[in-house]
Formats: C-alpha cells, structure tokens, sequence
C-alpha cells in the first residue's frame, strides 16, 4: 500500500485521535492531564460546569492549571435558585472565564408552546434536553470556536458512565473528562485538601444536582441516580449521544 | 489490599487461549481494514500494530472513510546478524506489501510500515519463509534479543551472538497460536502446563528487553534494559558475563511515578548459566511485576520498590548458588564505530550511517537501491545495528573494492560525510504512524540537526561527537533519556528537552527546559554548545559538562528525571 512516506514537512491536524488521547491522559495525574490538554489543544479547549453539587473540583482543577479555559455554564432557566447563587460566587470571586449561556427558547415560552416537557415522559424529556441544554451548548462551542470539551464526569457517578473513555469524539466535537477514573473518596478529599466550597443544598441531603424539576432527595435506601428524573434516566442529556439529532454536538 | 483489580491487557491475556483471540477471524473480515480492539492488543504479540495514517485521517472522514488502517511488522533479528537473503527478501517485501522502505530499529529488528490487513497473513508468512520471525517482537514477553554487531573481536562475538540466539529460542513464546494462524500450522491439542512453561497464560505484565554488550562497546545501551549481558573476556576468551537488571525507558510527561532507570549490576556467571539466569530473571518478573497498572509494570518497578538486594536473594534462591561479584569492564560509547574496519578474523566490515534507520530511496539519494545491489553481490552478512545502521560484515580483502565502489556509485559515500553529532543522533517513527506519539520526530530530527548542525560549525564542534536523540512520546523507543542532549514530544510542535545523558548510555538526563517550541530549539541550545567548546576540559564530554558547569542538576535516580531545574 502506498501511504504517505516520510518527509520533511509537518503535516497539521494530525493530533490525537480520541482514542489515542485516552491512552496519553489514562496514566497521568489529573494536574498533567490538563497541561498535556493546553499542550495539544490551546485555545480550541472549552469547559462545561452545571455548578453542581461535585462543581467545585472541576473549577478548582481548572484554576489551578488552565484557568484561561473559558467555563460555560448553561442556565436552563430551571435551576435551584441556591445554584445560582453557588454559580455567582464563583463568577465573582474564582476569576474563571465562565460564560453563562442561555437556551434559544426562554422557558416560560416553551411552557406555554409544549407544556411541562419534563413531565412528557422520554420523548418529552429528549427534547427538554435539546432545547435547554444541547442547543445553548452547541452554540457555546460554536461562539467560542472551540472543539475540546472538558468535562467533570466522573465513571463512578452512575452504572451508564463505567465505560467511558477519557476521550470520546461526538461529530465535531471532542470530549475529554480529566477526572473521569476518580473514585468518590478522591473527590472527597480533594474536597477536604483545598477546602472547596460546597453547594448548599447538599447539606439539606441531596446526593445529585440537576433541574429542580428532576432533582429530589433520595428515599431510603435509594441510590443517587435514582434521584434523577424519578429512576427514569440519570443522563440529564448533555452528556448523551443522541445520534439521529442533526444539532446533536 | 490482596484484591487488587488487575489492567484490562491482563483479561484479555487470560481468555485468549494463548495469544489467539479471534485473530484468525478478524484477518478473514474483509468488511473493515481494522480488527477488534482486543485482537489489536494480542496482535502485538505477533509482531504487528494496528496504524493508520495520521496525516490523512481528517480527509479520510470528510470522504465518508474508514480511517487508512495498515500494519506495522515487526521482524525478529537476535543479534541483528541478518543473511544478504533476508536483506534482500525484506527489501523486496517493501514493494511488494508495504510503502516502498523499511525502518531499521533501535532493538536490530527489521520494520515493514503500511501493510494492509489482507496483506498481512501473506506477509508474515513470507517473512517466516526467510528463516526470521516475528512472534514476540512485540507484546507483553522478551522481545528481540540485541547483541553487540561489531566484531573487531570475533570469536568473543561469535560465541556472544550464539548465546543470544539461546536466549532468544529460549524465551520464545510456545504457543501454537502463531503456527496456526500465520503458517497454516495444525491445531496442535495439548494440556495447560505444557503449552508455556516458562510464562503461563498471562505471559509477562509488560515488555521484556535482553541485551549482551561487548566492551569496550555499549552501542546496545544495556543500562536501558530490562536484563543486560556484558561479555566478560580474558586473553581472547569468553569467560561469562556480568549480567544487569532492572534498567528501562518509558516513563510519562509529569508523573513522578514513572521514570526511566539505569539497569543494576548483578555480578558475574559463567557463560553457560546465561539461559538459565535468563529463564529465571524472566519468571521473578513473571512472579512481582506489577499486573494491575500497566505503567508501572515494567521490570524496572519490579526492582526499584524492592531493592537490588532483593532481587539477588530472591535469583539466588531459585537458581540454587550464588552470583559471583561482578568483574570489571568498561565502556567508552554507545555509538557505532563508522567506515572500514579490519575483524579479528582478517576480514573488514564497513558500517554505513542510515539516517534514523529509514532504508528509503528518496529526495534522489538512492539509498535503498544501493544497499540492495551491495546484498546482491556481498557474500559476508548485513548487520543490523542497535543505533538503526547497517554494518556489511565479513568483506574478505578482495571484495572491498567492489562495495566501495557501489557506495560511491549510490551517493551512500557522500552522505556518510556527516557531523559527528549526526552520526550519534537516533529518532523515533512517531508521525503519521505511531498512535501514541505527540510530535513528530523522524520526520523532524533532520531538519532539526541542520540547524544544529550549523551551530556546531560555528563554534567548532562538527568533528566532536554529542549524543542526540528525539522521541514523539515519553515512551523512549530511541532510548532518549540517556543521550547527551534529548527532544521528547509533549504536544505537536513541542519538546522537552533534556540534557546530561552520560556518552556511554549509563545516566539520565535531566528535563532542562519543558515545552519548548520547535523553532526555538536550536537558539536554546547554542549558548550551550558555545560554552562547551569554549570551557569543555580535555576529553570532557557534553553530557557532563553541563552538568560541571551547572547547567542542569545531575541525575542520580531515574525519579529525578521530573524534578525542576531552573535553568541558568
């Protein structure tokens, strides 16, 4: 097979592939993960915080070794006022980059067209996630011209992110998660170490943040995925490939 | 905690009935031009990597593609002592299965590039025809057993060279699977124990590398290796060797936790207990490594989180005598000695400078051509040599004038004409092949040597001979952390480059400037390369100059090699 031979020119564009980039992040420390992502990426890096209950480590994270990253954080319009105020106080006082996006189609519009979509079941709720969080996302990447999307998950999180990659590629879009091998007592003593700020309704017993419609206490004995859209789903659809969708990131 | 959770590569060891998985089927899918994930991993194995071209993948998708999948072959050569046949047979499978060149390794094996997956059964099975292999070259066993090429002393070389070729049968894997899905071989039934003797079914936790060094000679940097052999001899006698352990590259950008090592001496055995010293080093790895984090399974680890006095009690106690103190030796490089040299035996041998061991006809120097019209007429051997050049070995008096004048006649003479800081410089493949890499590096060095190359005429330095290598990744295939000056990719475009690897291949150099642009390397380093023609006492060598003058801090442990030097 004739492929191309070695020469002395530098071909651009022929950085890692996700996969590749999986393997070059797996053995690194979570603080070399992110230069080894400004090393390759540059300005093409972007990152995405739902100013949840797990939030602070992320932007901490991103503080202290990438902190020209621009953070953007999708308002719904439907989240617990306390996360707002939790996302304010790292707007005034973390000196992040964060950029508040909000989605094309206000909420009380969309109520008043579709009803309560959360309440609509899976295609309802598929929507929901289109309109409120993909689209407001999409068009972030776009605005800031970007293509790597830096992300909190973490694998422990729920039994649908066991298997993910560090890197995932999602059309255009590349998806890498610095701490997605961190076990809960690592994010809780990273926690503990830089005494991070914690999102106020974790106190009153929450063990997943999301939309306040979505979001409830746990029962007894239940786990904190089964907190999300009642058992239903955990994925709040962000972080789902939804294929068929043509805005789908 | 006894239930460590063992690396995925363990698993997929474990369940593939010895190394065969469903390679076999993958070949046979002509739907796609990749096989499954877990058959990439067995595959290595066998000798072949899954590539595809980096440099064309985004055109590829745009076109609705696949990306352009081939293999990468590697070919066992033990000693790199290789027939003109061989040469010529891989030459004429450069045309035939892969991209028109073939690579010469940092570990004297032969590589063919761009293989396609139909091609690949046929390929492998012609290069068995050739009376070479290619099981074990990668994989989680010993790979390619490297000997010292260089006969000035033959008899100790001959009787060297034999024992590696023991070793290399020894420690090659027993499993059937290799017969049968390459050769056509018969599935041969047979029960559990006796299939691999010395790995069993999860073979080892990762690479294994043996070397056997002749002083004064380290051209096969035994310091980086897994198990070394140095050649002991007295009044041109092959007396033992001092065997080494424990040495090894690959570390990653900023975890302090991986770091390349420079190999223990053991002490000393006589020659006949090499394969079973061998055998046994081979099993303690087998035994202690590390199966749970590939990154630190390395035999290196092994060692270095238990101590070299343990390791001697633990071999002593399974070999059943004790290791004698080692003997003295001493090297003086790790490069190759270029041109004519006269062999004990009467003969000459000729080492030719192949530029990061690419065998290639290109830009008009007919390099490739050359060497190929040499085999053709040559009746002594091609030998592979550890630093990726070629030694035309055992030329009787006679025959020389006929070779020279193909080597003048291919342009070969002319571009052996180099600065001696070129002719020590080794590269990696990197781009558009290797997944793993960051930045360029073969395609790279050169240019990059240019504007070295520029500098040390301007200070004086073409005919001194400086240790310089560059790799794409952290991984070191060019055994990077122990040259005297080294570029290690971190992002396209950018190195770390490190500086103070020891002339003979036995320190590390320390990281002395992090991430630095590819077009401000060379204005980095000539203030340096200035000072050291300028301040360099009699016979100092680079690597420790800068170290004198403070340039960058020595490293005395591989761990070191993360720590932060402010550069002055």
């Amino acid at each position: 097979m004739k492929t191309s031979q070695p020469s002395a020119g530098i071909v651009l564009n022929n950085g890692p592939s996700a996969e590749e980039l999986s393997v070059i992040l797996a053995p690194l420390k979570t603080s070399e993960r992110l230069l080894q992502l400004k090393e390759i990426f540059g300005s093409r890096l972007i990152a995405s915080s739902s100013f949840g209950l797990q939030a602070s480590a992320m932007l901490h994270l991103i503080k202290e070794h990438a902190p020209d990253i621009p953070v953007i954080f999708v308002d719904t319009g439907y989240c617990f006022p306390e996360t707002y105020q939790f996302a304010q106080s790292f707007i005034e006082d973390w000196g992040l980059d964060i950029r508040v996006i909000n989605p094309a189609v206000s909420a009380a519009r969309q109520e008043a067209l579709y009803g309560k979509l959360w309440e609509q079941g899976k295609e309802g709720n598929k929507k929901y996630a289109l309109l409120n969080k993909v689209e407001p996302m999409n068009r972030a990447l776009s605005e800031v011209g970007a293509d790597v999307w830096l992300s909190g998950l973490r694998r422990s999180q729920s039994s649908t992110r066991a298997e993910r990659a560090f890197a995932e590629q999602q059309k255009a879009t590349m998806k890498v998660y610095p701490i997605l091998d961190w076990a809960d007592a690592q994010l809780a003593s990273y926690f503990y170490e830089h005494d991070l700020p914690r999102h106020p309704l974790e106190k009153e017993g929450y063990l997943t943040m999301g939309d306040w419609h979505s979001t409830r206490k746990p029962k007894a004995g239940e786990s904190a995925e089964e907190t999300r859209f009642d058992g239903m789903k955990y994925e709040c659809g962000l972080h789902e490939d939804s294929g068929q969708i043509d805005y789908q990131i | 905690m006894s239930d460590v959770k063992l690396s995925k590569n363990e698993s997929i060891k474990t369940t593939s009935n010895y190394l065969r998985g469903t390679i076999a089927e993958g070949l046979a899918d002509d739907s796609t031009g990749s096989v499954s994930k877990d058959d990439e991993q067995l595959l290595k194995f066998h000798g072949t990597y899954q590539q595809d071209d980096r440099d064309i993948r985004i055109e590829r998708k745009r076109a609705g593609l696949e990306k352009a999948f081939s293999f990468m072959i590697r070919v066992r050569v033990p000693g790199g002592v290789s027939t003109t046949a061989q040469w010529l047979e891989m030459d004429r499978m450069a045309s035939d299965f892969g991209n028109e060149n073939f690579k010469l390794t940092t570990r004297q094996a032969y590589q063919l590039h761009g293989v396609i997956k139909k091609d690949l059964k046929q390929t492998i099975k012609e290069i068995n025809e050739t009376a070479m292999d290619t099981i074990a070259a990668c994989g989680d066993v010993n790979r390619n057993v490297m000997c010292n090429p260089n006969p000035a002393l033959s008899s100790i070389h001959e009787e060297t060279l034999k024992v590696a070729q023991a070793i290399s049968d020894h420690l090659t894997p027993a499993t059937g699977a290799y017969h049968e899905i390459w050769l056509d071989g018969e599935k041969v039934e047979s029960s559990e124990e006796d299939v691999e003797p010395i790995y069993g079914k999860t073979y080892l936790p990762r690479k294994f590398k043996i070397c056997m060094a002749i002083p004064p000679s380290n051209d096969v940097d035994i310091y980086s290796q897994c198990l070394g052999f140095i050649a002991i001899e007295e009044n041109g006698e092959l007396l033992g060797f001092n065997v080494t352990v424990g040495g090894g590259m690959g570390m990653h950008h900023g975890q302090e936790k991986t770091f390349p090592r420079i190999a223990d001496v053991l002490g000393f055995i006589p020659v006949e207990k090499a394969v079973e010293v061998a055998e046994e080093v081979v099993k303690i790895q087998r035994d202690f490594g590390d199966r749970s984090e590939r990154k630190h399974a390395r035999m290196k680890y092994t060692i270095d989180d238990r101590g070299i006095e343990w390791f001697k009690t633990e071999i002593e106690g399974r070999l059943g005598y004790e290791i004698a103190e080692a003997r003295p030796f001493e090297f003086t490089g790790n490069g190759d000695t270029y041109g004519w040299v006269e062999t004990e035996d009467g003969k000459s041998q000729l080492t030719v400078y192949i530029e990061n061991g690419r065998v290639i006809d290109k830009d008009g120097y007919l390099l490739r051509s050359g060497l190929r019209e040499i085999a053709k007429v040559h009746k002594g051997d091609m030998r592979l040599s550890s630093n990726q050049n070629i030694i035309i070995a055992g030329v009787a008096s006679d025959e020389k004038a006929a070779i020279d004048d193909l080597i003048e006649k291919y342009g070969i003479a002319a571009h052996q004409n180099r600065s001696a800081a070129r002719l020590n410089s080794m590269a990696c493949v990197a781009l558009p092949t290797c997944g793993l890499s960051l930045a360029e590096s073969e395609r790279y060095l050169p240019s990059l040597m240019d504007e070295i190359e520029e500098i040390l005429d301007q200070v004086g330095l073409t005919q001194d001979a400086i240790t310089i290598r560059m790799t794409g990744c952290p991984n070191g295939c060019a055994r990077p952390y122990i040259a005297e000056i080294a570029f290690v990719g971190r992002a396209p475009g950018k190195y770390n480059i490190h500086l103070g690897g020891g002339f003979v291949g036995n320190r590390i150099g320390g990281i002395w400037q992090r991430s630095v642009k590819s077009d401000e390397i060379a204005g980095l380093l000539r203030p340096v390369l200035s000072r050291y023609a300028t301040e360099r006492e009699e016979g100092e060598r680079f690597g420790d100059f800068v170290i004198r003058a403070g340039i960058i801090h020595e490293v005395t442990h591989g761990s070191e090699v993360h720590k932060e030097h402010a550069p002055a």
